[in-house]
């Protein structure tokens, strides 16, 4: 009886070698907007993908998402910073991988304040000029034809941020992106200037080693005070290092945003 | 995708699953995976094309075409074997070229009788006009009497289009987005387009060819991949109106019945892996996108578009048979064999 059973189920088996099988393909990472990645207030997050019988699940503490976490079922209202993960889930697919968003809660909203950069952006990745380094907008890895980002190729940048009106502050924040495939590298040292003496530094030691295709955040803190002029001085590394194919070449800085705290 | 051995992984699965209190539990894993839709929804084969990849290589699997005799051939950039003829069950038939290593666009004509091929290379700035057992008649090569280039290397042609007088149109969608009219000895007529972000202008004119769909006013239909758009222009080189299809990179279009193909190579911000394939109805609306989220039309015209299950890689060209079955030719896809979609 039993092998008959077997055989019966054998059946199907055969037959569905036409056809790829459900259980065979997975579903894509959901779509993951957010109104803006950078806040004062609140941020609404929405997630999305079309497909019959999917559960989108996330978590916003930047861990990974199992089936058990909060199911997705409209548009979320944010008041802290973020690490959003989600990922979709379906009783026949395999589940998708998961997409990540950070959204920053910042204190000062600056998009009054005025920019200046000691270098000009290269020809193809001018972004929006300086401005678009205090719009409040982050970019994205998609960074062709991306307006918020501006890319350079040079040994030092200086940006000096003119504030509308003084305002206390203890941290600088620097956007940056990392997509080492594309020649693009983090910044290897911040130093921030008032008047001419030094307020903050950073070091960021991975710029050399890191391997990552990211929208990246950076922060300097800085002696708490008043100041309405800061002057941010950006070093690239020196050189793209020898275990990349571009060894010994300048390597590209992408900028998208300043922010302060 | 190894197919086979998933098959007999889930087997084992299945017959485990005998002594489990549902059977049909034990069924599930057979339901096979329907992409698509509306009137064109698809069963696929992954498998379709695959060969032996030590005697019949294949690197980017850029176009495909069926021919008269109802084969369906096959371009790859891998200079063993550039062309891959199949029958519509994947049964390898023959395979020959060896010069072309920049083998990117495939245009099948029939004149007087016999079949043809266009060749559109990349590597060699110049499309080379075959037989189908790969004898070269005609080689249309950088125009340099357009006037708007200055070397060879600035001529990346990428697609032909051949019209019903003969008269050839080869897309320059890697190099100035230029689109060159030869007549038929290959004399150049007129040149138009060019890289720009305006209507009549192209950023990556990968695609194009010849809209008969009218059948007394044929015009060229022409893909802005970076613009996620398929322009319209009348065979003299007017700019007459655009379709625009956000977040839907498309490669070229290829019209059989009154729908439009296009296999759509990546998709939303144009990640990698996100591709689908397109398919436009008589209107010139996205009506199906396997692989793809349903499409969507409100009065700002298509909501953007992205991938919903991961078949797909890049598709970069749909051949479609005359059971409306459907081809997908891949770039950049792990050296994997075209895939075949059953409609259903």
């Amino acid at each position: 009886m039993r092998s008959v059973f077997v055989f019966l189920l054998m059946i199907p088996l055969v037959y569905g070698q036409q056809f790829n099988a459900m259980s065979e393909f997975g579903l894509a990472p959901p779509q993951l907007w957010a109104s803006s990645q950078l806040f004062t207030d609140s941020v609404q997050v929405q997630l999305q993908l079309d497909y019959p019988d999917v559960q989108i699940r996330y978590r916003t503490d930047g861990q990974e998402v199992t089936e058990s976490d909060a199911l997705y079922n409209g548009p979320l209202t944010l008041t802290q910073s973020s690490q959003i993960m989600a990922k979709a889930f379906h009783p026949e697919l395999q589940s998708s991988d998961y997409v990540s968003m950070t959204v920053d809660k910042i204190r000062y909203d600056i998009r009054t304040a005025i920019i200046q950069t000691s270098e000009r952006p290269h020809e193809s990745y001018k972004g929006l000029g300086p401005s678009g380094l205090v719009d409040l907008k982050r970019g994205s890895t998609a960074f062709r034809g991306n307006s918020a980002w501006m890319g350079f190729q040079t040994d030092s940048l200086q940006l000096i941020l003119r504030l509308k009106s003084p305002l206390e502050i203890e941290e600088v924040k620097v956007g940056f992106l990392e997509d080492q495939g594309s020649w693009i590298f983090g910044p290897s040292h911040i130093v921030v200037f008032h008047k001419g003496d030094a307020v903050g530094a950073v070091l960021y030691k991975e710029a050399a080693s890191s391997q990552a295709k990211e929208v990246a955040l950076i922060s300097i803190p800085i002696e708490k005070g008043t100041y309405t002029e800061l002057s941010i001085l950006i070093q690239p590394l020196a050189s793209i290092p020898d275990w990349h194919d571009g060894a010994g070449t300048t390597p590209w800085l992408f900028l998208d945003e300043i922010l302060i705290n | 995708m190894q197919r086979r051995g998933f098959i007999k992984q889930t087997g084992l699965t299945a017959l485990g699953l005998v002594a489990a209190p549902s059977a049909l539990a034990a069924l599930q894993p057979y339901k096979d995976l329907v992409i698509g839709h509306g009137t064109h929804r698809y069963k696929i084969d992954m498998d379709w094309g695959a060969l032996d990849s030590s005697k019949y290589p294949v690197n980017d699997c850029h176009e495909m075409v069926q021919d008269s005799k109802g084969r369906i051939v096959l371009l790859t950039n891998h200079t063993q074997n550039n062309v891959i003829i199949y029958d519509t069950s994947g049964k390898l038939i023959e395979t020959w070229g060896t010069e072309f290593p920049g083998a990117h666009g495939l245009t099948l004509n029939v004149e007087n009788g016999e079949d043809f091929l266009y060749i559109s290379d990349n590597a060699r700035h110049e499309v080379i006009k075959t037989t189908l057992e790969g004898q070269i008649v005609q080689v249309f090569p950088y125009p340099a009497d357009s006037g708007k280039y200055e070397k060879p290397e600035q001529y990346i042609p990428t697609e032909t289009a051949v019209a019903a007088n003969g008269d050839v149109y080869v897309a320059d969608g890697y190099g100035l987005q230029y689109i060159m009219h030869y007549n038929a000895k290959g004399e150049l007529l007129n040149v138009f387009g060019g890289r720009g972000a305006t209507d009549a202008h192209f950023n990556n004119a990968h695609g194009i060819c010849i809209d008969n769909r009218d059948a007394n006013n044929p015009s060229l239909l022409i893909t802005a991949r970076q613009q996620n758009s398929l322009k319209r222009f009348s065979m003299d080189g007017k700019y007459l109106e655009r379709y625009d299809f956000p977040g839907a990179f498309i490669c070229r279009p290829v019209i059989q019945g009154n729908q439009v193909y296009l296999a759509t190579i990546w998709s939303g911000d144009g990640s990698e892996g996100t591709g689908f394939v397109s398919i436009l109805d008589e209107k010139n609306r996205l009506v199906s996108a396997p692989g793809g989220c349903r499409p969507h039309y409100t009065d700002k015209g298509l909501t953007p578009m992205y991938q919903t299950v991961k078949v797909f890689q890049h598709p970069h060209d749909v051949c479609v048979d005359q059971d409306e079955n459907l081809y997908v030719a891949q770039w950049n896809a792990g050296k994997t064999y075209p895939i075949k979609l059953i409609r259903q």
